[in-house]
């Protein structure tokens, strides 16, 4: 076969420009309708979304939530490493998405609304605007010293080291024999008296009456409803737990979510281990601990609900918070979300979480061969913009997930003892070596004649002469000019008359 | 001619080849074996008894020499579940020791698959240290001694009276001075809601829980550990804040110290200590810091004022 070329079939040069320019838009413009979906997937830039107030907004290219740091293949390794040793390594996903058809109607607010009716829980009646709670984080020496003041504790303020970073506000209360300690970051704060395990039982009644008027003093009664309340063995005294209810949405963490399993998200309740009170009294009517784990809100901003399908559009390829996953280890492979429901979830840097704000918790399945697990994801339901707009976060928040806590110096350094307690140790034995009495007891710093926590560990040995039955110990303190009334024998005393070889150890920790 | 020299260079690069891959891929699939690390230590003549502060009060704090264990479901009835353990693995079993019964007790002297091993805790520094106690042919017996060294527990050899220093296992005074006790395996510190899956055995509290609970709330601050350095002329190295907890490395004659903020904001770190690749991650499920890659590596938390004093030429990761 003799191919032609253009001229010689007889086609102007004119006509073959034309026809070239026309091949080359042709293919500008297959390459548009081609890239644009899966830009607008990935992040639902520049189209306008729909509220459910009925406003449009602007979404921007930069989703505020995303962060850059890519530590895929550093999990990766790390999770190998904890193979090795016999340990279960994290499992650190990352999936693509997509709705259950049920789901991806997205025409008009009323129309997701029936669509939604069968399949996603609460969200058929969610309002079209909700609440966004601020928290006040890191709080200052007067503040912290004003909360101490509630429990009359007057003592300067002081700085101890907190768990997990950060320092606590440190205050003595002598009164007491306890402190109270406030987290700088959030605010959190426990009170601590010596738990007095004496005394008598004047009932489970008494105490729950008890902690109700200490609950309303320090403002842990309003808004508080009582998740379990009775004697607990494991300190001798009444415990009552208490949380502060949230209206709309339950209050979950990761655990809440994880404790699903393989059950319905819309079934979901309020964590019981966020906003929670635990106060402690003892058998005599004594407050022993005030734990408020509870957060300060500071305001209340309402705004607009974003569509389910507009928050999925814009944080599907990058969801703030990794993803749960549950049943079998699948790291990879496209979620069918088939159910959402809106949860409230902290927003913000670890120990000093800024605000609560709404979220679309889903749930989906994902198949991997042989392999099915369900994974759950959120997806905030408010703007983000909204909300630094709105001043309910700074405009450097970048992530949900992330610990950006930025601890201050702990100053100034407390003076003393910690816990404003000395440990001494007693002990006396008889001829034979056999030991009669032996007890361990805190005494405040004051009253200690060997000045144990300015001079460190000391240790004493002697003799005392008891008579029948009297207690060589407590002879030994008065013999060593120890205050007695820490010491508490735990069985009395049975020996003869005699000597007995006694030693007291005194240490500051 | 020349064709006939070269198939014997062939021939022998080939199987140098092959020999490499086998090791390559040996090496890949079964890791070495941890062997037990020594940490670095300075010249036990450098420590003095001078530098402890307190006098020896033993038995203050009763080491715990016949531990029992308990499965998960009983102590569930004594643990809470945010209540801090330490997490030791041997084989397939996780050995659970609470933190808050640890901080009075101090050591646990125990033999598990054979080895005689000491957990050892020290509330003031934060340090977490799970020692051989094996020395040449003798099994030391170790308890608290009583006072501090640059803020860290001061161990002893009940049988020799020696006296050891926690954080670095050295032995600095006693017959067996100028000795050091080796790291048998790192712990992690773990909420016990997330160490109560699997095998595991937990130290059961000799004392009532109540006891122990108070007792670690109220002596959790660490400001004692800084004033037995100060009131000894030590000063705290002004790198960081005293009170900035992370965790410190040994291996290969180097040392390293990575706060623990550090690791949190940035989720892993990679660094190298003494020709060791190691990495330091933060387990955002569990809430814990975990180090991996070294096999002459030994690490444990501290709070930086007694991890500076002992290792003051130790670098910052930062």
């Amino acid at each position: 076969m003799k191919y032609s070329s253009a001229r010689e079939r007889g086609f102007s040069p004119i006509f073959i420009l034309f026809l070239g320019l026309i091949i080359v838009v042709g293919i500008g413009l297959v390459f548009l309708f081609t890239a644009g979906p899966k830009s607008s997937q990935k992040g639902a830039s520049n189209t306008n979304i729909s509220s459910p107030s009925g406003s449009p907004q602007q979404q921007t290219n930069v989703n505020p939530l995303i962060n850059s740091h890519d530590v895929d293949g550093v999990k990766q390794d790390y999770a190998r490493q904890l193979q090795k040793q016999g340990k279960t390594a994290p499992v650190q996903p990352k999936f693509d998405y997509q709705l259950a058809p049920e789901l991806n109607n997205k025409e008009s607010f009323l129309s997701i609304r029936s669509a939604f009716a069968a399949s996603t829980c609460s969200i058929d009646s969610a309002p079209s605007t909700i609440p966004v709670y601020t928290l006040k984080a890191h709080w200052t020496a007067k503040e912290a010293s004003d909360v101490a003041k509630e429990f009359n504790i007057t003592a300067p303020v002081a700085s101890m080291p907190a768990d997990g970073g950060g320092f606590q506000y440190f205050f003595s209360a002598p009164l007491t024999d306890g402190f109270l300690s406030l987290y700088e970051a959030s605010g959190m704060y426990t009170y601590h008296a010596v738990l007095h395990a004496a005394g008598n039982d004047n009932g489970l009644a008494g105490a729950e009456r008890k902690s109700d008027n200490e609950r309303k003093k320090y403002g842990l009664y309003d808004g508080f409803t009582k998740l379990s309340g009775g004697f607990d063995a494991s300190v001798g005294s009444y415990v009552f737990n208490y949380r502060k209810d949230w209206d709309l949405f339950p209050m979950v963490d990761t655990n809440k979510i994880k404790a699903l399993g393989s059950g319905s998200v819309c079934g979901i309740v309020s964590t019981q281990s966020v906003n929670t009170a635990t106060l402690v009294v003892s058998i005599d009517d004594k407050l022993s601990r005030v734990i408020n784990d509870t957060r300060k809100i500071t305001a209340k901003k309402t705004l607009p609900r974003e569509l389910f399908t507009d928050a999925f559009a814009q944080y599907h390829a990058h969801p703030p918070v990794d993803p749960i996953v549950v049943g079998d280890t699948i790291a990879g492979g496209t979620v069918t979300i088939d159910e959402v429901t809106l949860v409230w979830y902290e927003l913000g840097p670890n120990f000093a979480q800024t605000a609560y704000i709404p979220m679309y918790l889903t749930s989906g399945s994902v198949v991997s061969g042989t392999q099915h697990a369900r994974v759950f994801t959120l997806f905030p339901a408010v703007s983000m913009k909204e909300l630094v707009k709105s001043g309910v976060i700074p405009a450097d928040e970048y992530s949900l997930k992330l610990d950006t806590f930025n601890p201050k110096p702990p100053k100034p350094d407390m003076i003393g003892c910690p816990g404003n307690t000395v440990d001494y140790t007693v002990s006396c034995s008889d001829i034979s070596g056999g030991t009669v009495c032996n007890a361990f007891m805190g005494i405040k710093p004051d009253d200690d004649p060997n000045n144990i926590c300015a001079d460190g560990c000391k240790s004493k040995d002697g003799t005392v002469t008891a008579g029948v039955n009297e207690d060589p110990c407590k002879l030994f303190l008065e013999q060593n000019n120890m205050p007695t009334n820490s010491y508490h024998p735990v069985n009395p005393v049975v020996a003869p008359a005699g000597t007995y070889s006694c030693v007291l150890n005194g240490c500051p920790c | 001619m020349l064709k006939q020299i070269r198939i014997p260079f062939i021939i022998t690069g080939i199987a140098a080849l092959a020999i490499g891959i086998v090791f390559a891929l040996q090496s890949r699939t079964k890791p070495p074996k941890p062997t037990p690390t020594t940490p670095l230590t300075m010249p036990a003549s450098v420590r003095s008894i001078d530098h402890m502060w307190g006098e020896p009060a033993k038995a203050m704090f009763p080491d715990i020499e016949r531990p029992v264990y308990v499965g998960a479901k009983e102590a569930d009835l004594f643990l809470r579940n945010d209540d801090p353990v330490m997490d030791v693995v041997y084989g397939q079993t996780h050995y659970i020791y609470p933190i808050n019964i640890l901080s009075f007790h101090h050591i646990v002297n125990d033999t598990i698959d054979g080895k005689p091993v000491a957990v050892t805790f020290c509330l003031l520094s934060d340090s977490a240290l799970v020692f051989s106690r094996q020395i040449g042919d003798s099994i030391l017996d170790i308890g608290v001694l009583g006072p501090l060294y640059y803020g860290n527990l001061v161990m002893y050899d009940k049988k020799t009276d020696s006296y050891i220093i926690q954080m670095t296992g050295e032995i600095f005074h006693g017959p067996l001075s100028g000795k050091t006790l080796s790291v048998e395996a790192e712990p992690a510190i773990v909420a016990w809601k997330y160490a109560k899956e699997g095998n595991v055995k937990v130290l059961s509290p000799a004392k009532p829980i109540a006891f122990y609970r108070d007792f670690y709330d109220t002596r959790k601050s660490s400001q004692m550990g800084l004033q037995s350095l100060t009131q000894k002329g030590g000063k705290p190295d002004a790198r960081l804040d005293p009170y900035i907890k992370g965790i410190g490395l040994t291996s290969g004659g180097e040392t390293a110290f990575i706060p623990v903020q550090q690791v949190k904001e940035k989720r892993a770190v990679s660094l190298v200590v003494g020709s060791q690749k190691v990495m330091v991650s933060d387990d955002t499920q569990s809430g814990s810091i975990t180090v991996t890659g070294g096999t002459r590596l030994a690490y444990t938390p501290a709070y930086w004022f007694s991890w500076s004093a002992f290792y003051p030429q130790t670098k910052i990761v930062e």
